[in-house]
C-alpha cells in the first residue's frame, strides 16, 4: 500500500505539470450538451444515451492520461531504476493506473451532473436514475481503460502506434460488454462482476508484461 | 559481497552476451568494470539487479540470490548511464521519491536530502525542475538519489561519461567518501583515467568473458596500456583461430 501511494503521489507530481493539458480535458464534462438538441432519429435508443457518452468520457479520459505514465517512463529512461528499487511490478502498475482512473471518474461524475440538468430542462429527454450501477461503471470503465493503455505501452515496440492499438482494444471492448447486454439482457450485477474480473485481469497482464520488460524492449 | 558463479546470458539462442563469468567482489572494494562498447558491462549490471535472469549459473548478493529478487530496500543502489531521473520533477521531488521507494524514514528524507544536495553543489536549484538542468547537474543528481538511501552496494554505469571536469571532481570526491564509509561500489567506465583515480580493484570484459580481474597494479605505467595489453591479446587469439 505505501509503495502504491508513493506512486500516484509521483504521478501527481508530474501530472501537475501538465496541469494546462489537464484543463482542457476537464472541458470533456460538457460532451453531453448534445443532447439539449433533437435526437429522436438516433440509432442509439435515446435511454441507453447517458450511459453512452459517461462511458465515452470515462474510458477517452483515463485511457490518454494513462498512455504517458509507462511511455513517459521509457522515453526518460528511468523505469529500469523504478524496477531496480524493488517495487513490485504489479504495485507499479496499480500506482500508475489510479490517478488515470480518479481524473476520469471525475469527468464521469461531472458529465452525471450535466446531464441530469439537461434533462431536467429538457422535454425530449428522459430524467435519468442515477443508481449504483450507473455510478460504479464509470470507475471500473475508467480503470480498465487505464490497464489496457499500459499494457499496451508496455509491449508495443513504437510509440506512435500504442495509442492505436490501444484505443482499438478499449472500444473493441466496450462494444462487445455492449453487444452481449443488448442480446442476452445481463444483469447489472453480471456486468459489474465481469468489469472486476477485466480489471484484475489487465492489472495482471501488464504486471507480467513488466517484469519482462528488460527483454521484450531496451529500457 | 558480490558472487558470480558461471554466469551465462544471452538475450536470444544465439549469442552470448556473458559467457562463463565468475567474479567476486568483496566489500569496501571500489570496483571498475572494463570493457568495449556492447562488452556486457550494463548487461552485468542487469543480472546482477535481478531485472534479467541468468540462462545459468548463480549470481549472490550479501548472501541473496538476484534473481529471486528479495533484496531488502535500499541493499543495492543503481545509477543508469542514461542519468534516470525524472525532468518534470524539482531535485528535492526526485529525491524524495527515490527515498520512499528505499523505504527511508519520512523525518530523515528531508535533512539527508538537503546534505546530498550540499556536497553535490545543487542546493541552490533544488526546488527547479531537473528538465531545466545541465547534463553534468542531472548526472550528480542521479548519484544524490542513488545515495540517499546509504546502499550498501551502488552500482554505476558509466558515472563520469559526458560531464564536465568540475562535476568530474565532485563526484570522484564524494564516491571516495562513501566508500571510506563502508558502501561497495561497482562501476563501469570508458574513462579510463578516472577508473585509474577511484579504482582499488578492475575487471576487463570482452565479448561477454571476463578477461582479467585483480587488483588494480599502482606499479603499471598506465592503465591504458594495461587494458590495451590484456585486449589486444584476446584479440589477436580470435584472429589466429
Amino acid at each position: 500500500m505505501r509503495d502504491i501511494l508513493t506512486i500516484v503521489l509521483k504521478e501527481i507530481w508530474e501530472l501537475k505539470h501538465s496541469i494546462k493539458k489537464l484543463y482542457l480535458l476537464f472541458i470533456l464534462f460538457l460532451l453531453p450538451i448534445i443532447f439539449i438538441f433533437d435526437n429522436s432519429r438516433s440509432l442509439i435508443p435515446i435511454s441507453l444515451f447517458p450511459l453512452f457518452f459517461v462511458c465515452i468520457i470515462a474510458v477517452g479520459t483515463s485511457g490518454q492520461i494513462a498512455y504517458n505514465a509507462i511511455l513517459g517512463e521509457k522515453r526518460s529512461k528511468t523505469l529500469e531504476v523504478l524496477l531496480s528499487t524493488g517495487i513490485a511490478p504489479y504495485t507499479i502498475i496499480i500506482g500508475k493506473i489510479i490517478p488515470a482512473t480518479t481524473i476520469g471518474y471525475i469527468l464521469s461524475v461531472l458529465a452525471y451532473i450535466v446531464i441530469f440538468i439537461i434533462a431536467s430542462f429538457s422535454k425530449t429527454f428522459p430524467l435519468l436514475n442515477i443508481n449504483w450501477f450507473l455510478l460504479i461503471i464509470p470507475f471500473f470503465l475508467s480503470y480498465f481503460a487505464g490497464g489496457i493503455s499500459i499494457a499496451v505501452t508496455i509491449w508495443a515496440p513504437d510509440e506512435k502506434i500504442a495509442p492505436m492499438i490501444g484505443t482499438l482494444i478499449i472500444f473493441s471492448s466496450l462494444g462487445i460488454l455492449w453487444y452481449i447486454n443488448s442480446i442476452f439482457i445481463v444483469s447489472n450485477f453480471i456486468i459489474f462482476m465481469f468489469l472486476i474480473f477485466s480489471c484484475a485481469l489487465i492489472t495482471w497482464l501488464a504486471a507480467i508484461s513488466l517484469k519482462r520488460i528488460p527483454l521484450i524492449t531496451k529500457i | 559481497m558480490v558472487k558470480f558463479e558461471n554466469v551465462f546470458f544471452s538475450y536470444n539462442k544465439r549469442d552470448l552476451v556473458i559467457n562463463n563469468m565468475s567474479l567476486n567482489i568483496a566489500q569496501g572494494q571500489i570496483h571498475g568494470i572494463l570493457g568495449h562498447n556492447g562488452a556486457g558491462k550494463t548487461t552485468t549490471f542487469r543480472l546482477l539487479l535481478g531485472l534479467l535472469k541468468p540462462k545459468s549459473g548463480l549470481i549472490q548478493c550479501d548472501g541473496f540470490v538476484s534473481e529471486d529478487r528479495n533484496f531488502p530496500r535500499g541493499l543495492i543502489s543503481y545509477m543508469p548511464e542514461t542519468i534516470g531521473i525524472y525532468e518534470k520533477l524539482t531535485g528535492f521531488q526526485n529525491l524524495e521519491f527515490r527515498a520512499r521507494t528505499a523505504r527511508v524514514s519520512h523525518s530523515q528524507i528531508r535533512p539527508k536530502s538537503k546534505e546530498l544536495l550540499k556536497s553535490l553543489g545543487l542546493l541552490n536549484r533544488a526546488h527547479e525542475m531537473a528538465g531545466y538542468w545541465s547534463n553534468g547537474m542531472k548526472k550528480r543528481l542521479s548519484l544524490a538519489c542513488a545515495l540517499i538511501c546509504q546502499p550498501k552496494l551502488l552500482l554505476l554505469d558509466e558515472p563520469t561519461s559526458g560531464i564536465d571536469p568540475e562535476s568530474l571532481s565532485i563526484i570522484r570526491q564524494i564516491l571516495k567518501k562513501i566508500n571510506n564509509q563502508g558502501t561497495t561500489i561497482i562501476l563501469s567506465s570508458h574513462d579510463l583515467n578516472s577508473v585509474e583515480k577511484i579504482c582499488t580493484h578492475i575487471s576487463i570484459l570482452q565479448y561477454g568473458k571476463l578477461i582479467y580481474t585483480g587488483i588494480l597494479d599502482r606499479n603499471i605505467s598506465s592503465l591504458e596500456e594495461f587494458y590495451l595489453k590484456h585486449t589486444k591479446k584476446i584479440v589477436k587469439k580470435i584472429f589466429m583461430k
